[in-house]
């Protein structure tokens, strides 16, 4: 009996199913978080804003995408944080150098969408505790094994766990990015806007966590740097946490302990101190729209005075 | 109230600029209680530094400096990977010269965050490139001492990185060249800090040692100091507060810091001693602690401190326990790499440490025998510690 090649052929593909059906099931027994985290609901999260190939370095694997629903399965104990923060959506890729991908990424991004800037600096001011400042993005921090900053409304996190020579140049390039591609408007700090536009200093933005100018109740301080008719000082301000009366009386006693020269006065109608110190010079506080608001630097005592009364007096986002 | 009716609240200090060291004491003085009441020969080098000294790793305040020096202050330690700390003390340079009455130690790093140690394999220009930097950001020409830093942490630790030629070639060069003074090797472990130290103080290349030194951890770290004394190797301490874990317990007497600090620097082969200085009131409080001498108001403080963590806290370098476990955990690094991850904030460090581990602590939790604990000298409570351990190093499944 002769069978024709049609039949052979039909035959052996008959015998080839089960073959292929073993393949499938195990490759989806696979473990790919990619494919097990992905938002249902179709949220791409930052995915869409990470570069393929970004300083030397090249995605490995796709992004993978959280919200609010799984957070927990990357951030386990601590999703509460970042939900209860304004948290939308968290993006998560891993970059190796070319032609290294073994499955364990060099470095990993973690992109949080926390809806708005203040939000993203919530998180950064946060999780930065003890880090050290870098220029990177809006507001950067960095660890030895982490670099940290926000752009707009994205606070980003890049972490390696092997030598991590390229993470901050990683982390610059991601924050160029990034900024060019969010919307216009959506990038600036609400807490900078108490301080006056004139002279102030693009880059010369900055936070201290703690221990401002070396007094201990001066925390979680904004400062902006200067630059006017040649002579640079800075402007901060802070929303102190037991209030602005009661910081008030304890910045006297506090100035007073270190050695410098408190004067209670008015700026813009509002109480203020204004500080002869020997060793940081001449500075002054305010109480400014639910702030502490002041400014150091001066080599002159009548233009400190001169910014206080305008740095008092300005309406909120002019 | 107008800005001319004033109240005053506090008198200013006395004015100090351009004074020696003795005049800088004398100013100090002034000052009141909170000045430096002793300096002491750095070994050979003929540099006396105080007692307390500045430990620039949170430096944030040019002023604190200037501060810190008119109490007496006189040596000032800092790196290129402790974020700004050198720009904010080139600042106060800047601002306020003095140059020569302060004693500036920086490391052979780069720039940036901490962990650049330079590895041993590197040529004499990037040792020289790192130093030309330091120089520049602290705005001065030259630099007193310069370490190298952290033998024993990390990969890092190996004798090719103390020992390295192109290290001591490029030390030699700028130490010709003037830009620096003394050559120094530190160390807070927590792999081999002793035999490293001792081997450094050995080789005759080293001026100046500095190793964490304090009243529960490295207790083999005296020999080391001894031997350096008799070489006239100087010896500054570091870590001296043991962790710092709490520092409000009630002690009834003198306060745990100044104890801790007396302590160490009762060793007359101990310098001076570095510790973070942050703001004023630390600054004052820790300068309250010159001169003073360990006594028994001392030790009872100290007591208090361990009674309150002894059982909680691996003394890093005893190792005592290392052989013990029959299921062959390595109990001590275990309790390291959780060290990094509750009191250094490096979880992700301390994990990933764990994860390349082959035996963990999740076999601790049904351990009848707990010989790791019956090993331990100091009654640490291994047992609990490792299964918290576990439980904080794992990464989720």
């Amino acid at each position: 009996m002769s069978l024709s090649c049609g039949t052979l052929a039909r035959g052996g593909l008959l015998l080839l199913l089960p073959l292929i059906a073993v393949a499938v099931y195990l490759d989806g027994q696979r473990y790919d978080p990619a494919v097990l985290r992905f938002n249902p609901a179709g949220d791409v999260g930052a995915s869409a804003l990470l570069p393929k190939e970004v300083a030397g370095l090249a995605m490995e694997g796709p992004a993978r995408v959280y919200t609010t629903d799984n957070l927990f399965e990357y951030v386990n104990g601590h999703a509460e944080f970042f939900i209860s923060l304004g948290f939308k959506s968290l993006t998560v890729a891993g970059y190796s150098p070319p032609g290294e991908a073994r499955g364990k990424p060099e470095y990993t991004v973690d992109i949080y969408d926390m809806a708005a800037p203040q939000n993203a600096f919530g998180a950064l001011a946060q999780e930065s505790a003890g880090m050290s400042p870098q220029s990177i993005g809006t507001l950067g921090y960095s660890s030895s094994r982490s670099v940290m900053f926000i752009q707009g409304k994205l606070y980003v996190k890049v972490d390696s766990f092997a030598k991590g020579d390229r993470m901050t140049e990683l982390a610059r390039a991601l924050a160029s990015t990034l900024a060019t591609a969010q919307p216009e408007g959506e990038t600036d700090l609400p807490q900078f806007a108490i301080f006056p536009s004139l002279g102030a200093v693009a880059n010369g933005r900055s936070y201290k966590r703690e221990d401002y100018m070396g007094l201990e109740i001066f925390r979680e301080v904004f400062e902006q740097a200067y630059e006017r008719d040649g002579a640079r000082f800075f402007a901060f301000a802070f929303t102190p946490s037991s209030g602005v009366e009661d910081f008030m009386i304890k910045a006297m006693e506090a100035i007073g302990d270190m050695g410098a020269e408190a004067t209670e006065t008015e700026f813009g109608g509002s109480r203020g101190i204004l500080v002869h110190d020997e060793y940081e010079g001449d500075w002054a506080l305010a109480s400014v729209k639910g702030k502490v608001a002041g400014a150091r630097g001066f080599s002159d005592p009548a233009l400190l005075e001169a910014f206080m009364e305008e740095l008092a007096g300005k309406e909120s986002g002019s | 109230m107008k800005r001319r009716e004033f109240i005053k609240s506090a008198a200013v200090v006395a004015t100090a600029s351009g004074l020696g060291l003795a005049s800088e004491a004398r100013n100090a003085s002034a000052a009141g209680p909170s000045s430096i009441q002793t300096y002491r020969p750095l070994g050979k080098t003929g540099l006396k530094i105080s007692d307390i000294s500045f430990g620039g790793g949170k430096l944030a305040s040019s002023s604190l400096v200037a501060r810190a020096m008119d109490m007496g202050i006189n040596y000032i330690d800092t790196a290129p990977d402790y974020g700004r700390s050198e720009n904010v003390l080139g600042e106060h340079i800047k601002k306020n010269g003095r140059r020569d009455k302060l004693i500036i130690a920086t490391k052979f790093c780069d720039y940036g965050f901490y962990g650049q140690h330079l590895p041993g394999d590197q040529p004499e220009s990037k040792y020289i490139q790192m130093v030309e930097g330091s120089l520049e950001r602290l705005n001065t020409d030259y630099i007193d001492v310069i370490f190298v830093h952290a033998m024993g942490e990390g990969s890092h630790g190996q004798e090719d990185r103390l020992f390295s030629e192109n290290m001591l070639g490029a030390f030699a060069k700028l130490k010709k060249a003037g830009k620096a003074r003394f050559l120094a090797v530190s160390s807070h472990g927590p792999n081999r800090m002793e035999e490293l130290l001792m081997k450094a103080v050995k080789s005759g290349h080293f001026d100046i040692i500095q190793p964490a030194h304090n009243f529960m951890q490295f207790p083999k770290v005296p020999d080391v100091i001894a031997e350096a004394g008799k070489r006239g190797v100087g010896v500054v301490a570091m870590k001296t507060l043991a962790g710092a874990k709490a520092t409000n317990i009630p002690t009834g007497g003198e306060p745990f810091e100044h104890a801790a600090f007396s302590w160490v620097l009762q060793n007359p082969n101990v310098a001076g001693l570095i510790v973070t200085i942050a703001n004023v009131r630390t600054l004052k409080y820790y300068v309250e602690a010159s001169g003073k001498p360990f006594t028994r108001q001392s030790q009872a403080s100290l007591d208090q401190y361990m009674l309150a963590h002894s059982a909680e806290y691996c003394r890093t370098g005893c190792g005592e326990c290392l052989d013990a476990c029959p299921e062959g955990v390595d109990v001590a690094s275990i309790l390291r790499h959780q060290m990094y991850f509750a009191d250094y904030g490096q979880e992700k460090r301390a994990m990933a440490a764990y994860a390349g581990m082959q035996k963990k602590a999740d076999v601790c939790g049904d351990c009848e025998g707990a010989a790791c604990q019956q090993a331990c000298p100091y009654g640490v409570q291994a047992k609990r510690l490792m299964n918290l351990a576990h439980q904080d190093l794992s990464f989720p499944a």
